[in-house]
């Protein structure tokens, strides 16, 4: 085999000065950054010039620092209606919001590498509903893969029940799909057997803030900029939500903010931080509690916190949830009996329990964090200490998955208890949230049937039906996997990956034929010897869900390929446009949910397009912080 | 500090351009156009596999340009020059690393050239080579780092594609820029701008 080498680009086409231009956001982090698509046909062989009249961005090349510059990665060749046009992708130069600057990070500055292109990996796109026949995943049509799948999934509901059909789905991939897809699952079906992408149960990622009362997503960007401490917990933004870093809080830095960044590794926003005024707290993984709560007691020790707001806007025991059927609090006896038990009575009695506890001393939260002791102690007077002039430091936290994803409910609960303290809630440049990793996608079309699921907590409360020991223990008969790999993300095991194995290919009943009729016999027979159908819905082929295990495949359209709709990181709405054919026969999944949910016999799955998916959604929105009806009806009074 | 009014003393982006953006000798009205004939030969990509393919190569012709005496680069002193032309962003450097490099040239195969532009937005990296790290950066934008032992690739940060390298010849003692590979940032292509 040769070595494969690559040669890159040495120019680039520009767009002509009459290119199509079609706004839309990057598809990638929280962050949600502006782009513009140029498209233009590839017929005729036009090109923009370097003189400004003679391209599309009406600027002279070579271009400036920061201008409209277009690397080789920006450029694809996709079709549109069928014809094969060029597009060049770049952040828009003209944003005034989020990306300003016209900036972007490497992760959607080449997002044009994204389109499909047989000439590119892209190649390996799914075009074609499959079906495994003969142990072999073949192209079908749709008709006849939805017509399958939709049969069994009404054979296994009624012969196993409502909880067999587990629905296993990204939480975030557009307002349009998973409003559809859970008003398949949860309002139609109705299964407990149901979770997104991140969790074997349908529950809280951030326990301590819902506890606490503060939203994931409060904060706006102008907030992490504008806040004079910033501590951020578990992530470094530079790297992972690029442009809330190079756009805000690098910003912030620039303007003498002190960034707190509580990591374990040094990484390139870090030693920005740390070269200009900041501090790394660079922390034992799995030890973040004990240094939240070293910080919280100096402050306490110090008189420090902020009283004002403490007394103004923080809930007594009267006022705050008392924490009914949360935890051990499950039932009117045990809410009776525990009252008192499970939180402090307010500010005084948590500073009296935080000092009654040893491992919070400075020495030892430094000890077994591996974290200076000194530098610690300056995370505390840069968050809370008075000036000289006895005003307090704006602060803010930021916290991520590096911080909530290990002590989950400890390190929320703790440092929910140290932002009260420094006064960080709603307030400009006074925030506390998380920084956001996929953007925010999710609008539920049903409510999750709690009640149907047989698992419990102590007492009689039922929580949300784990999936993963769901379907390891057998119960699952039809299983619909929808842009996810969760196998490898869950139990994350090999046993799972051998238990779906031995109920899917390693179960005797395998499709042979291409009869319909033999078909179905074939897979009922299979979920009633206690094996279980898959059907897997992706853009691409997933190893091993899709290529090993799945009977049946539906091929997704994403990104450019249809008109969808999602929230980023501080609640605004972003609009991204199709701007190009799906590969082969794929369907935006909102499209196959529907076709399923119409052959199974259930109602309110007649959309014609994606709007009138997004308009019913929004409907679902009021009240939450992605609220979009208002902005629709807006948007629709201003087209009209 | 100013925190009442958001966005308060940042810049726009056309005045960090004016501050980060280096000084070119020569303005690009008045840069002279090499006129290298364009030819056009096929190159095999992939040889020997099914994806084996003719393709155009556009190779336009780049100046040779000398650039550096040998007996003048000191270890981790890097010298500045301009490449291919005289136009924006032509700003290069030469250094020798005392490490072994990709396309690098001389006995220890240490010396390599690359354009100073950043292939993010067009930061200058013009004075933020590192001795011990053997890389150019952070750029002052948005924080790009390079590694010059291994052909300009990104070490950490946002660029596009990897930096620039120019291509080196050795005649004596004399080292000819010949080419580049990849192209520079601003630039519709390397040659005509
Ligand atoms: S910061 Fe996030 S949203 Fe912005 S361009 Fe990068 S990946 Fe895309
Ligand atoms: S211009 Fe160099 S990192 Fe952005």
């Amino acid at each position: 085999m040769s070595t494969p080498y690559y040669i890159p680009d040495s120019n680039v086409p520009l767009p002509p000065a009459d290119a199509e231009v079609i706004t839309t956001a990057c598809d990638y982090c929280i962050v949600a950054c502006g782009y513009k698509v140029f498209r233009w046909p590839v017929k005729g062989g036009k090109e923009g010039g370097a003189a400004a009249e003679d391209n599309a961005f009406g600027e002279d090349f070579p271009v400036q620092a920061l201008g409209p510059w277009v690397a080789p990665n920006q450029h694809n060749i996709v079709l549109h209606e069928g014809e094969p046009h060029h597009v060049v992708i770049i952040p828009d130069k003209d944003t005034e919001f989020v990306n300003t600057d016209g900036d972007s990070s490497l992760r959607g500055g080449c997002i044009a590498q994204k389109c499909y292109n047989p000439e590119t990996p892209t190649r390996d796109r799914l075009k074609s509903p499959m079906m495994r026949i003969y142990g072999i995943l073949q192209p079908v049509p749709w008709d006849f893969a939805l017509d399958i799948a939709a049969e069994m999934a009404k054979y296994v509901i009624k012969k196993h029940g409502h909880n067999a059909y587990g629905v296993k789905t990204f939480s975030y991939q557009y307002i349009e799909n998973t409003y559809a897809i859970t008003k398949y699952a949860l309002r139609s079906i109705n299964t407990a057997n149901f979770t997104f992408h991140d969790t074997p149960s349908d529950v809280s990622s951030t326990p301590g803030f819902r506890d606490a009362g503060f939203d994931n997503f409060g904060p706006a960007y102008e907030d992490w900029m504008n806040a004079e401490t910033l501590l951020i917990c578990g992530t470094d933004p530079y790297e992972t939500k690029t442009i809330l870093f190079t756009q805000w809080i690098m910003k912030g830095i620039q303007n003498g903010q002190k960034a707190i960044f509580m990591v374990p590794r040094k990484t390139a926003g870090v030693a920005y931080a740390e070269q200009n005024g900041g501090l790394w707290l660079d922390v034992t993984p799995g030890t973040d509690l004990l240094v939240v709560n070293a910080i919280a007691r100096i402050i306490v020790e110090n008189g420090w916190q902020d009283k004002e707001w403490i007394e103004k806007w923080v809930n007594d025991k009267w006022g705050a949830s008392s924490g009914f059927g949360q935890g051990t609090r499950n039932t009117p006896w045990q809410w009776r009996t525990t009252w008192g038990k499970f939180q402090t009575k307010g500010f005084d009695d948590w500073a009296k329990w935080l000092l009654s506890q040893d491992e919070f001393k400075l020495e030892a939260g430094a000890e077994v964090s591996g974290v200076d002791a000194a530098k610690i102690q300056l995370a505390a007077e840069m968050m809370a200490k008075p000036k000289g002039d006895g005003s307090r430091p704006k602060t803010s936290i930021m916290i991520e998955k590096g911080f909530y994803w290990s002590n989950n409910t400890g390190n929320t609960q703790a440092i929910s208890a140290l932002g009260i303290t420094v006064g960080a809630g709603g307030r400009p440049g006074q925030v506390i949230g998380r920084a956001g990793g996929h953007q925010r996608g999710g609008v539920r079309g049903g409510g999750y049937p709690r009640n149907k699921s047989p698992m419990k907590l102590p007492g009689r409360r039922r929580r949300a039906l784990d999936t993963d020991t769901w379907t390891m223990a057998g119960h699952t008969r039809m299983a619909h996997v929808i842009g996810t790999t969760w196998i490898q993300s869950m139990l994350g095991s090999q046993q799972m990956s051998a238990r779906f194995h031995e109920l899917t290919r390693g179960n005797p009943h395998q499709i042979q034929s291409i009869n319909r009729e033999k078909i179905l016999e074939t897979l009922k027979a299979r979920v009633d010897s206690g094996g279980m159908v898959l059907v897997n819905q992706d853009i691409y082929l997933v190893d091993p869900i899709g290529n090993q295990f799945a009977d049946i495949i539906f091929p997704a359209a994403t990104w450019g390929e249809e008109d969808f709709l999602r929230a980023n990181g501080e609640r605004r709405i972003r609009l991204y446009q199709k701007f190009y054919d799906a590969p082969g026969e794929a369907k935006p999944d909102w499209w196959i949910i529907a076709q399923l949910a119409k052959r199974m016999g259930f109602e309110g799955f007649d959309w014609e397009n994606a709007n009138e998916v997004a308009e019913e959604a929004a409907k679902f929105t009021r009240g939450s912080r992605k609220d979009f009806k208002e902005s629709l009806n807006k948007a629709l009074i201003s087209v009209l | 500090m100013t925190h009442e009014t958001p966005n308060e003393g940042v810049m726009s982006r056309k005045e960090i351009a004016k501050k980060v953006g280096h000084k070119c000798l020569v303005s690009r009205r008045n840069f002279l156009i090499s006129s290298g004939v364009t030819t056009t030969i096929m190159i095999t990509m992939n040889p020997g596999t099914a994806m084996a393919k003719e393709v155009p190569a556009q190779v336009t012709e780049y100046p040779r340009k000398l650039i550096a005496k040998m007996s003048d680069l000191k270890l981790d002193e890097p010298l500045d020059f301009t490449y291919p032309d005289e136009g924006e962003h032509a700003d290069s450097m030469i250094v020798r690393m005392g490490v072994k490099a990709g396309g690098g040239l001389g006995p220890d195969q240490d010396i390599v050239a690359f354009n100073y532009a950043c292939t993010h937005q067009g930061g200058s990296l013009m004075d933020s080579y590192k001795a011990d790290t053997k890389s150019l950066g952070a750029c002052p934008l948005h924080l790009s780092t390079y590694d010059l032992t291994r052909h300009g690739i990104l070490i950490s940060g946002q660029a596009y594609q990897s930096l620039p390298q120019v291509l080196l010849e050795v005649d004596g003692d004399d080292i000819y820029a010949t080419g580049i590979f990849g192209l520079i940032f601003g630039r519709k292509e390397n040659l005509h701008g």
